[in-house]
């Protein structure tokens, strides 16, 4: 009697997330390489940033105008290789970094791991694109310096202060197909030792774009009735340097969002809506002296989630983290960290209310024994009542193989061990939520090599490529028990594959092309077979695709602004046996922007042109998304 | 001259018997799956994989997504059953809350009701009259308030009443001018008179009356998921044997020929990381003595054919493949196992 199939019905409890990603415009200016670090970003008041060596990761930072108001479900989908499972247009967005769930990946927001407690997952369709300033996309496992969930990767958006003289403010305002407007509006005031940024957030769309029906004969044209999204939110941040070299950070967040859910083509008639509403505190100070720094964080998320006016989720969480890093010689520095977290549940989805704490410890070491080699050795041990998590370790190394004013090649090599604590959903859903569940468990091991090229001022080049290896051993599975389903640490998945990542920038005529090629391969593969009738044994994971590719290439002359991408999502298995599969599909995205700058101004125009082919296509079995749509936008900037 | 009569009827035979096979199909259909297993595979809540394969049982052959096959469209729903009354056959599916009817050899399609069903489960049938079980739109804590039981003009393929049941509708059968219904959430089965389509009476058995069966002697059998097998006198609507079996999920079959019932259980593994399923026989002749013939994991339907005395047991693979179809002696042997669609829950078998 499969009448309620938790896994897929459960109230989705959401976490939004504000980026403000941008892309970089990768390759470099007129300077040598020499002078460019795009390998290691150090970000301020993220101590972690420093000791990231050996991991592949990919930086998104500076305002660009090709993703104004997008979420970064739509940027994930266009700049990196990475799969985004949607189920719908608008709807739930999650992450599949080489080949691992949703469940897999860690949101790190100023800090805070802020994947939602009951569901352990990041919906990357509330994090509008202009959360933080600074984005990153580290590829792989990462639980010594970031914790639970970063088994495949990890998520990390962080708000600075800019520290400009001048105030600066920024309108967005756009209209597209379907009905669908969004606005953005963004001010910074402040001077060299304070700074207020606000920016705030409203988008609505009706959503009714026309599909084909496939299940009924002939295959009717029809509208979607029941799927239109708003979302709104505010960020408001204090910068405060409270003394040459001490500064206090207060980054708050607040949103919220209604959805009629879309519903699949099997199901038309569905009636499911879901109400979302988060607020995310983040105080960061930090303090630098001569030979230490210390960096004090505390952390307040509340997520509340109503699913049909009936089912209601609210959760809150309280953290505190300190960090204090020393350099111990001049060729080691090191980081000792600890955090406290406790999380409070409400939710009528479970037979009581649940409240738990969480801490762990952490050490970072830096060695840095030749300019040209650096290596890392991180260690986190985490701690909760109720079960024991393995210890994560990690180890990297980052080896310049040669650096002159032209070229840059550099070998990463990364070796740890991560893992991912049973969410509550998994622990505590009424009925089924099992208790006795452990954490899941992975090693990975991975080699990369970089090969940047500056060719005098006209041409730059840049090619990656990450081979990695990865098991992962207690995975969470959820399995019918008679009328109800409950989750077992049942099965193994050993994840290996390749990233590839190809950019230049070309000045050509009077005006620039920017390009960026990424594919990612990704062998996931299921070691488990739940009887001896199953034929998953090794097969591939479903809905990992073996391939995917996204291509984006734009033109800049004057002001004027052209661009084109093509993603190529690679079939799908829906089945672990992988006798049933979906389609890939390729889509093609437009823009055209054309700028005017005064002094102190300026005004963009921007015309969008989605899914220019008219393509059909299923990110996921059954659920219609839009054909070709446009949007209009105009952005006005001062300063 | 007998001889002569003899062989020109032979002739005459011989030559209708061709010009039949040569018409069109509409004047004497033989469809690819008129002799056969038909299995009903209910798929998964999120893809509404369901679909019906078609396995022949002299060629051994699978034949996979038959309904796709002939139409040129997915079934796209849950499958939850198919029944085969008057040549065509009745696919209910309950994620879309419509029925579409197909030529039951053909698998062609023929209509769809998609108006006045919600959550539709089991269908029975008398002359152009159907039955259909449905639980009714959810209330907002999931359960069951408002089930119903849908009559339906076959003939026009429209529901013209409903009759408002106890909670949870699940099997349905017709004996005599009789329906019975089991309220899966409940210890009653509804009587409803097919004259006036109205409910005449409930018997009281045991808690969780699923699936029904008849047998030769005219009884109606009902495994109850409470753990417990009732036979019923449907003219007296009086019980007239009781059979208490732990863990049962409420499938049922009956071998018409030996008049042999099987039954499915389910209970956890040790260590919650399964179910275990075991396959249940017993006669009607003497239904206490009950014998385990059959164990394994992920069980989710079975069904015997009469004509073979084989049953065909369903595991579903937790849906999260494809499942796999069992198929064993009344002895409890293996005979063999091909791989069928998603969770397959049914058999008919024709």
């Amino acid at each position: 009697m499969n009448t309620h199939n938790t896994n897929v019905s459960v109230p989705l409890a959401l976490l939004s997330f504000l980026f403000q990603v941008v892309i970089v415009a990768p390759g470099f200016s007129q300077d040598s390489l020499q002078t460019h670090t795009l390998e290691e970003v150090v970000i301020y008041g993220m101590p972690s940033s420093e000791f990231i060596t050996g991991s592949h990761r990919q930086y998104f930072d500076s305002l660009d105008v090709l993703f104004p108001v997008s979420t970064l479900s739509d940027l994930l989908q266009t700049l990196t290789p990475v799969y985004i499972k949607e189920y719908g247009s608008y709807m739930l967005s999650t992450i599949s970094l080489r080949g691992t769930g949703a469940g897999h990946t860690s949101t790190i927001w100023n800090g805070f791991n802020i994947n939602s407690s009951t569901l352990g997952i990041t919906d990357f369709s509330q994090i509008p694109v202009i959360a933080g300033d600074r984005l990153v996309l580290h590829y792989g496992g990462a639980s010594a310096l970031y914790g639970s969930e970063s088994i495949g990767g990890s998520v990390i958006i962080q708000s600075e202060g800019h520290w400009n003289d001048s105030p600066s403010l920024s309108v967005y305002q756009d209209a597209g197909s379907f009905q669908t407007y969004r606005s953005r509006v963004g001010l910074r005031i402040g001077n060299s030792r304070v700074e207020s940024s606000t920016r705030a957030y409203h988008s609505y769309s009706k959503n009714n774009f026309s599909f084909n029906n496939i299940l009924k004969p002939g295959s009717p044209v029809e509208r979607q009735q029941h799927a239109s999204v708003w979302q709104t939110g505010l960020f408001q941040d204090i910068y405060w340097k409270t003394g040459t070299r001490s500064q206090l950070s207060v980054n708050s967040w607040y949103h919220h969002s209604n959805r009629l859910i879309q519903p699949t083509i099997a199901n038309t008639a569905s009636t499911d809506v879901q109400e979302d509403e988060n607020l995310r505190l983040a105080v960061s100070f930090q303090h630098t002296a001569d030979l230490d720094r210390i960096n004090v964080k505390a952390g307040y998320l509340h997520d509340y989630m109503l699913f049909n006016n009936v089912f209601n989720t609210t959760s809150n969480q309280q953290i505190l983290q300190a960090t204090w890093s020393r350099k111990i010689t001049s060729a080691v520095k090191s980081t000792l960290g600890g955090s406290w977290k406790n999380v409070a549940v409400e939710t009528n989805n479970y037979a009581g209310s649940v409240i738990e704490n969480h801490w762990d410890m952490y050490l970072w070491i830096k060695y840095t024994p030749f300019r040209i080699w650096e290596l890392a050795l991180n260690i986190r041990q985490a701690g909760a009542s109720g079960f024991r998590i393995p210890l994560a370790p990690a180890i990297g190394s980052s080896l310049d193989l040669m650096k002159t004013n032209s070229h840059l090649i550099l070998w990463r090599l990364t070796a740890s061990g991560n893992y991912r604590i049973p969410t509550l959903n998994d622990r505590y859903w009424n009925p089924g939520g099992n208790p006795e569940l452990k954490p899941e468990q992975s090693w990975s091991v991975e080699s990369g090599f970089r090969w940047q090229y500056l060719h005098s001022t006209e041409t730059t080049f840049t090619s990656d490529i990450t081979l990695y290896n990865m098991w992962v051993d207690n995975w969470i599975i959820w399995l019918p028990q008679g009328s109800y389903w409950s989750p077992q640490n049942l099965r193994e998945v050993r994840s290996s594959g390749l990233e590839l990542t190809f950019s230049g920038i070309h000045h050509v005529f009077k005006g620039t092309i920017d390009w960026t090629i990424s594919y990612a391969f990704t062998r996931s593969v299921n070691n488990t077979n739940l009887d001896e009738y199953d034929r998953s044994d090794g097969k591939q994971l479903p809905f990992v695709p073996l391939h995917n590719l996204s291509m984006l290439v734009y033109y800049n002359l004057h002001n004027w602004k052209f661009s084109i991408s093509e993603n190529y999502t690679g079939d799908r298995f829906i089945t672990t046996d992988n006798e049933d599969a979906i389609d890939g599909y390729l889509l093609t995205d437009m823009k055209i922007s054309r700028q005017v700058n005064w002094i102190k101004e300026s005004l963009l125009v921007l015309f969008e042109f989605k899914n220019v082919l008219n393509k059909t296509y299923y990110n996921l079995p059954l659920r219609a998304m839009p054909g070709r749509n446009f949007r209009l936008g105009l952005m006005y900037n001062l300063n | 001259m007998m001889k002569h009569v003899l062989m020109m009827l032979t002739v005459i035979l011989v030559v209708v018997h061709f010009y039949g096979c040569n018409q069109d199909d509409n004047v004497m259909p033989s469809g690819k799956y008129e002799n056969g297993v038909m299995i009903i595979n209910e798929g998964n809540f999120s893809d509404a994989d369901g679909s019906v394969s078609f396995y022949d049982i002299d060629t051994e052959e699978i034949h996979l997504k038959i309904f796709e096959k002939e139409n040129g469209r997915p079934f796209g729903g849950l499958l939850q059953s198919v029944t085969v009354h008057n040549g065509k056959a009745y696919l209910i599916d309950n994620l879309g809350s419509k029925i579409e009817v197909v030529e039951a050899g053909t698998f062609k399609w023929i209509a769809t009701l998609s108006e006045d069903l919600s959550l539709p489960r089991f269908f029975a049938a008398i002359d152009n009259k159907a039955y259909v079980s449905n639980w009714g739109p959810y209330a907002p804590d999931f359960t069951s308030p408002d089930s119903y039981i849908a009559v339906i003009d076959l003939d026009n393929m429209m529901v013209i009443k409903k009759i408002v049941v106890n909670s949870a509708p699940e099997g349905i059968i017709v004996v005599g001018e009789k329906l019975f219904v089991s309220s899966q959430a409940t210890s009653e089965i509804s009587v409803i008179d097919t004259g006036t389509d109205t409910i005449t009476g409930t018997v009281p058995v045991g808690f969780g009356p699923a699936q029904f069966v008849a047998d030769s002697q005219g009884r109606i059998w009902v495994a109850c998921t409470g753990g417990a097998l009732y036979a019923l006198n449907p003219v007296t609507e009086e019980i007239v044997a009781s059979v208490e079996i732990e863990n049962l999920t409420g499938r049922i079959s009956i071998n018409q020929n030996t008049q042999s019932i099987y039954l499915l259980t389910s209970t956890w593994a040790p260590d919650y990381s399964y179910t275990e399923n075991t396959v249940v026989a017993l006669n009607t002749a003497n239904p206490d003595e009950v014998s385990n013939i059959f164990a394994t994991r992920n069980l989710y339907g079975l069904g015997v054919d009469s004509a073979s005395g084989e049953i065909y047991l369903a595991n579903s693979n937790a849906f999260l493949g494809n499942g796999t179809i069992i198929k064993i002696n009344p002895d409890g042997s293996e005979i063999g196992n091909f791989a069928a669609g998603r969770g397959p829950n049914g058999f008919i078998f024709r």
